[in-house]
């Protein structure tokens, strides 16, 4: 049933994510116009300037819709059709109420990874028309050996290993940030009056307990874990620092997924328990 | 005949306000049963817990047998008193949903009502009137060959002649093992179509009886019963 909820979901949600979609990559391709090798503009510089701010300003705007409207419609998707009229007919199909949240999960955090890279793409779109001959010189100098050579210096990680778990964490940061408002709209459909105002202040108060709780444990960690006696040396330095960059790394992860399973149960608990769809 | 629904000892709460106290029902198959009460005494209450769309406060609800969850919703197709589907979407593509959802969906049975009223299957629901899109959710509701129909006041907000053609629908769309509960304060409309009534005031159940019986041994009409049971 999950892969039929998957489906349901995709249809009912890629329409607006492609105009989204749509919308950067028209402004990508504006931006590449503009922004072309400008040697080869024949535009007078004035008008050039204008159409260049204008391109940014509205280029930023995009950029921001892209994020933040995903962002805001998978969360406003997920209200509408699990605690809104909507919810009628979700809590009534005969699919298990973990199905029903996974299915929306999901295809959340498909839409923003999505999202994500078509903002890589197309920053780097717009690089590469400004400077094309720097940006392909630039790829081409860098090796995977660089790469490598990189990682491990500054991480002490192989870059094929550092590489998932930057994944790992930006997915974990996903999670974390979509089942937190997914569990503040939970617990605000419990409220009798004012659901959304309580799930928003309830929202709120869970990403400030977060922060507190991250904190705290960080101001806890012993100095020794990070400190290097005044007389170390070079190696002993860029050790400290390895230590201190991975443990960031895992820490951020455990912390993302710590508070993400929370939330993952508030809501399961509440789709199991107590839809309140009065 | 078979039990299809149990509850025992139900209570629902909001808050300090009690919606349903103390119920005890049973439900045979084979009936089409009218759950009438005064506005706010707990019949769509008692319809949301039967759904799982409520959970209550205490007490069982057992649907053939087994708690509200996956299987009691395979077997009851459920109509809200109001409209629950995605405004956005085409009436083909919710009879495509309910197809892939529902087991004991007749999608031909559907849209053999939809060309009867001359609905058609590509209009979107927000281009409908709100009679249009009730009758739309009351064919997707009764096209499936479930064991329980529990419909909330599916004759409200339409015209009588609209309601005849409803409860035309209605009767002439589920089978004979099955079970109907219709909730409703339109006595008169519907109580000709009744087997059983259960009279619900204050969240409590204040009288189950068949229709027949009302008839023959109080000489009343449903509806004069009801005026008389919930006198202001």
């Amino acid at each position: 049933m999950l892969g039929k909820l998957l489906r349901n979901e995709f249809r009912s949600t890629y329409k607006p994510m492609l105009i989204i979609y749509l919308m950067t990559i028209l402004s990508t391709a504006l931006g590449c116009f503009l922004f072309r090798d400008s040697s080869r503009s024949s535009l007078p510089d004035e008008v050039e300037n204008v159409l260049t701010i204008t391109f940014v300003l509205s280029y930023t705007f995009v950029v921001i819709a892209l994020v933040i409207l995903v962002f805001i419609m998978t969360c406003e998707r997920f209200y509408k059709s699990m605690y809104s009229e909507q919810g009628y007919l979700t809590h009534t199909l005969p699919v298990s109420p973990l199905s029903n949240l996974n299915a929306r999960l999901i295809t959340s955090i498909v839409w923003l990874l999505i999202s994500g890279v078509i903002l890589v793409l197309s920053i780097s779109s717009i690089n590469l028309a400004n400077d094309p001959d720097g940006f392909i010189n630039g790829l081409r100098a860098i090796s995977y050996r660089d790469l490598e050579q990189g990682a491990l210096y500054s991480t002490g990680y192989h870059f094929p290993v550092l590489l998932l778990i930057i994944l790992l964490l930006i997915l974990a940061a996903c999670c974390n940030s979509l089942l937190l408002v997914y569990a503040a709209l939970s617990l605000g459909q419990l409220a009798s009056l004012h659901k959304i105002r309580a799930a928003i202040g309830i929202g709120i108060g869970l990403a400030f307990v977060e922060q507190i709780i991250a904190t705290v444990i960080i101001t806890h960690i012993p100095d020794r874990w990070f400190s290097v006696s005044p007389a170390a040396g070079f190696e002993e330095i860029r050790n400290a620092i390895i230590h201190s960059t991975q443990t960031g790394l895992w820490f951020s992860i455990g912390m993302f997924s710590a508070f993400a399973i929370l939330y993952y149960a508030v809501c399961a608990l509440i789709v199991k328990k107590h839809v309140n769809l009065e | 005949m078979s039990t299809l629904v149990e509850c025992t000892g139900l209570n629902k709460n909001y808050g300090k306000v009690t919606a349903l106290h103390d119920v005890n029902l049973t439900i045979e198959s084979g009936h089409i049963i009218g759950l009438l009460g005064p506005n706010g005494s707990g019949k769509t209450t008692l319809i949301k817990i039967l759904n799982g769309l409520l959970t209550p406060t205490s007490g069982t609800v057992l649907v053939k047998g087994k708690p509200i969850g996956v299987d009691s919703k395979k077997v009851i197709s459920y109509l809200p008193d109001h409209t629950y589907l995605n405004m956005n979407q085409r009436v083909s593509e919710v009879i495509s949903f309910f197809t892939t959802f529902y087991e004991d969906f007749d999608e031909r049975r559907a849209y053999d009502m939809l060309s009867k009223l001359s609905i058609n299957p590509k209009d979107r629901l927000k281009a409908m009137s709100k009679g249009t899109k009730e009758k739309v959710q009351l064919i997707l509701v009764m096209s499936r060959r479930a064991d329980l129909y529990i419909l909330d006041e599916p004759i409200a907000g339409v015209d009588p002649a609209a309601r005849d053609y409803i409860l035309n629908v209605i009767l002439t769309n589920y089978d004979a093992s099955a079970s109907i509960i219709i909730s409703t304060h339109l006595i008169a409309d519907i109580e000709n179509v009744l087997d059983e009534v259960l009279f619900i005031q204050n969240g409590q159940i204040r009288l189950t009886s068949s229709v027949d019986a009302i008839r023959e041994e109080q000489g009343k009409s449903v509806d004069a019963l009801f005026r008389e049971v919930f006198r202001c």
